[in-house]
């Protein structure tokens, strides 16, 4: 499809602006002399997006079973409340009762669905959340006056963790996942002593796994006088059933974008809020909000990392939700969420290798070492798409070769998972009988299997005029 | 009201499936102990009707107000295409675009927002978006430090006082020392640049003054030099910043297209030389082909990133502002060229309105330089007891305690003549 830039045609656009007869105050020298910005008609601008968006697969469009991205059905209303004049509130207005009162009140859900005794919005997406939540660790640990220098991160973490780390100063260090694919606790007794500030733990983690061990490996941490940072990711399968405070959590941050329905909007905005137990609470991003709606400020705080309260508009969506569902819908979205996943990993591994065959939560890892022909995971992924399904998150996490991570969600229906167990068996046996047709898919996609390494090795990053 | 999608029978037959009497039986990895027996504390459930009828009801205790309030946050018209199309599901309901062959529409759209960020700046590579301006800031802040090897940055007293803030916290846990440059007459003064980095400059600045970039540049010789801009409109007025010899743009992009929404989301706009796109944080969208040859977009540079990288990657940034960005392109294509124009009109008000209270007695033009569409007004106090439902401007005392009585005001084609006359008459009466 042609680039907007390329259908541009100067002087068509449905915008005039009336100027004023005014002489600027900006002297010619620091004025530009031109400007070039593609310019459309309305109705092609409308045609150019509406045509990019067909292009497009969201949750919208069909089942989205990306692992650990909890890609749930975004319900209307929450757009509605959004969308809503009243909250278009300058940050810094006097007029700001009706925003900080909303926010108030989301931090005090947040703290009771996890079991934390304080929550800061700040963060905009999950890792700034992590991000957060180190600079809070070396803080309190600085107060105390002990040189603590690395962090206890899982081998099946989300990548963010030891990049976030590592921008406080920190050295990651892995440790091993046992046979069973929790944490290997004779590793970590091993890891963990008083140079280290803690564990950064996924649970259940990105293998779907809630740790059975998850008290002790906490109780490690802590008898060291460590603090244990929850990535909440996965969150999705927790809510009403347990608090991750209850299993010896110090910090956790949730994506609202995951677990509290607010869309992802091909790649945010997110919102990463943190939470905290009360011991490191006066460490929170400054300001925070009181009870009598007025902001205020600790000396112990790490500072700031957003000028204002966060994504209030992602907020707000992750409010509307939390109250249309209520605690009692709450639980029903983890029991559907680890019922819809154990559904499809019980069909699915009559087909496809389970490394680890025991019950999950939300999520599941299968991978490509039965395929015949050397069909890999990339071409399940990519054959997938010609079955109308978003493939699954693939090659990762990284302890299972040729992992294909899925997540259902709670939202969808049985005869979707049905589908979709129904798609990856034909894929299974056109693997066998006929490769080509996976190994070229997809082959009713608008466009055909990309080439990533000449992206990459010739980069090509903007549209440059001379193309005309 | 819930959103499952399943039936009690249903759910009944895929139990069966699995092998077990009831859903609870698929938690027992968890500790007994740890099961809660009692249910959350959490209002609701909630019909969509009670929802709104109760938004509506604590809506009205805010109090609108006519609003000349800036700083870093611009109240400006959003076209109708903008949220028609990002209100589409294809779009804002997509995850980020990991499967270019289902993720075009996002891909593309972003290319074309790289594209037009450069074509506006100037510079060589924009990348797809950040969480917003003052991190992007930060992160500009950090990169500059890996590339020139020394921890130590210097930053104009002139940016943001928020962004400062931001600032500070991330340069405190990278070990990284700010030393400010203080301004005069509103604009930043002269500074040494033994020992650091980078300089940062936002532009316009807080006071919503133009700096002299190009003599800036000329004194930062050997360093970085690293703009942030909050008011983007300004671009489609000035010089682009590729012309002072600018190393990284950085900006908070509300302004296109996006609404004040309480200070988020922004839009993190990143900009910088070609000689910096290794280190560059964030995701880039790069042309290629498929395999007949037809052209395509896909996330590119990705060792860069943290899912490749891990710990040593440029940031740890993952999720972006993918959607303001996309609110951003339509919101320029809407404008094409005439967002020139808009920019103009913006300034124009902006010089009216800073006029017309000028010739009021108690109130003084602070600053003498030439500004963009905001300005610092010292203003009597009695004068603003008349102001009842008008908020004149950010109260500047707060942040520079030398600037008493201060109002940084801010005019867009939200505030057009009609409405600055009818305050300067109330302010008259």
């Amino acid at each position: 499809m042609k680039l907007v830039n390329e259908k541009s045609k100067a002087g068509s656009s449905s915008f005039p602006i009336k100027e004023l007869d005014i002489k600027s105050n900006i002297p010619a020298g620091l004025q530009r002399t031109s400007l070039t910005v593609p310019t459309l008609p309305e109705v092609e601008v409308v045609r150019h997006y509406t045509n990019l968006s067909k292009a497009n697969f969201g949750v919208d469009n069909g089942f989205y079973p990306l692992g650990s991205c909890t890609m749930k059905y975004n319900p209307k209303i929450n757009e509605v409340v959004a969308n809503r004049p009243q909250f278009s509130i300058h940050p810094l207005s006097r007029e700001n009762r009706l925003p900080l009162k909303i926010i108030y009140e989301l931090e005090k859900y947040l703290c009771e669905i996890t079991g934390m005794d304080a929550f800061s919005t700040q963060p905009a997406a999950g890792a700034h959340g992590e991000l957060t939540g180190t600079m809070i660790m070396k803080a309190y640990f600085e107060k105390r006056g002990e040189k603590r220098t690395s962090v206890i991160i899982p081998d099946s973490a989300h990548g963010t963790n030891p990049a976030s780390v590592s921008l406080c100063g920190y050295q990651p260090v892995q440790v091993r996942s046992s046979s069973a694919g929790g944490i290997d606790l004779v590793d970590l007794r091993q890891k963990m002593d008083k140079t280290v500030v803690g564990i950064m733990i996924t649970n259940p983690n990105t293998l779907g796994i809630f740790d059975e061990n998850i008290l002790e490996i906490t109780q490690i941490i802590h008898d060291h006088g460590g603090l244990c940072y929850l990535d909440g990711a996965n969150m999705n399968p927790m809510l009403g059933i347990v608090k991750p405070r209850d299993f010896g959590i110090d910090l956790i941050h949730l994506n609202l974008h995951k677990t509290f329905s607010t869309p992802h909007g091909g790649g945010g905005p997110g919102a990463g809020p943190l939470g905290v137990i009360k011991e490191l609470e006066a460490f929170l991003p400054n300001p925070r909000i009181n009870e009598n709606l007025e902001f205020e400020n600790s000396e112990e705080s790490i500072g700031s990392v957003h000028p204002f309260c966060g994504n209030f508009g992602i907020l707000l969506r992750a409010y509307a939700y939390i109250r249309a569902i209520g605690a009692a819908g709450l639980r029903k979205v983890a029991e559907n969420a680890v019922l819809n996943a154990n559904y499809l990993k019980e069909k699915l591994k009559k087909h496809y290798h389970l490394q680890y065959d025991r019950t999950c939560q939300h999520e599941f890892v299968i991978d490509d070492s039965l395929m015949p022909n050397g069909v890999t995971t990339h071409d399940i992924a990519k054959r997938l798409i010609d079955f109308g399904f978003h493939p699954p998150t693939i090659y990762f996490p990284l302890i299972v070769k040729g992992a294909m991570m899925i997540e259902p969600t709670e939202t969808e229906t049985k005869e979707n998972l049905d589908a979709f167990i129904d798609a990856m068996k034909v894929i299974k046996e056109e693997a066998s009988d006929d490769p080509q047709k996976v190994v070229k898919a997809p082959l009713n996609a608008p466009i055909g299997r990309l080439d990533e390494v000449r992206a990459a090795r010739e980069p090509k990053l903007t549209w440059c005029r001379d193309e005309e | 009201m819930d959103y499952i999608a399943n039936t009690d029978l249903e759910r009944e037959s895929m139990l069966r499936e699995i092998g077990v009497k009831k859903i609870m039986d698929l938690f027992h990895d968890i500790p007994k102990e740890l099961i809660l027996s009692t249910p959350l504390n959490i209002p609701g459930p909630f019909s969509e009707f009670e929802l709104l009828s109760e938004l509506h009801k604590i809506s009205t205790q805010n109090r609108p107000t006519l609003s000349f309030l800036g700083g870093g946050n611009y109240n400006h018209y959003i076209p109708s295409t903008v949220k028609a199309i990002t209100s589409r599901g294809e779009f804002s309901t997509a995850y980020t675009p990991y499967q270019p062959e289902i993720s075009q529409g996002t891909l593309q759209a972003l290319y074309e927002y790289q594209s037009m960020i450069c074509e506006i700046t100037g510079m060589d590579v924009s990348n797809a978006s950040m969480y917003d301006g003052a991190t992007s800031l930060a992160e500009a802040m950090l990169v500059a430090t890996k590339i020139k090897g020394k921890k130590r940055v210097l930053a104009s007293k002139a940016i943001n006082p928020l962004y400062r803030e931001v600032l500070k916290t991330y340069a405190n846990v990278a070990e990284i020392e700010i030393r400010e440059v203080d301004c005069q007459d509103g604009l930043t003064s002269d500074f040494d640049t033994e020992g650091s980095s980078a300089i940062l400059i936002q532009n316009p600045n807080f006071f919503g003054l133009l700096e002299d970039l190009n003599t800036i540049r000329e004194r930062a010789k050997d360093l970085l030099l690293i703009t942030s801009t909050t008011e983007p409109l300004s671009w489609a007025m000035l010089q682009p910043f590729a012309n002072s010899d600018v190393d990284i743009v950085t900006a908070e992009g509300q302004s296109f297209g996006n609404p004040i929404s309480f200070g988020g989301p922004g839009l993190g706009i990143f900009a910088a030389k070609k000689v910096y796109i290794r280190q560059m944080p964030g995701r880039l969208v790069g042309e290629t082909v498929d395999i007949q040859g037809k052209r395509g977009f896909v996330l590119t540079l990705c060792a860069r990133e943290q899912h490749i990288r891990r710990e040593k990657a440029t940031s740890n940034i993952c999720t972006n502002q993918g959607l303001c960005a996309l609110a951003a392109a339509v919101y320029l294509v809407t404008y094409g060229e005439n967002l020139g124009e808009l920019a103009r009109l913006n300034n124009q008000l902006a010089v009216y309105f800073s006029e017309q209270l000028q010739k009021i007695e108690g109130i003084d033009l602070v600053f003498n330089a030439p500004f963009f569409n905001e300005f610092i007004v010292r203003i009597d106090k009695g004068i603003l007891l008349k102001l009842t439902d008008v908020e004149i401007g950010i109260n500047l005392e707060r942040y520079y305690p030398d600037l008493k009585d201060c109002y940084l005001v801010c005019c867009t084609e939200m505030t057009p003549k009609e409405i600055i006359d009818r305050v300067i008459h109330e302010i008259g009466k």
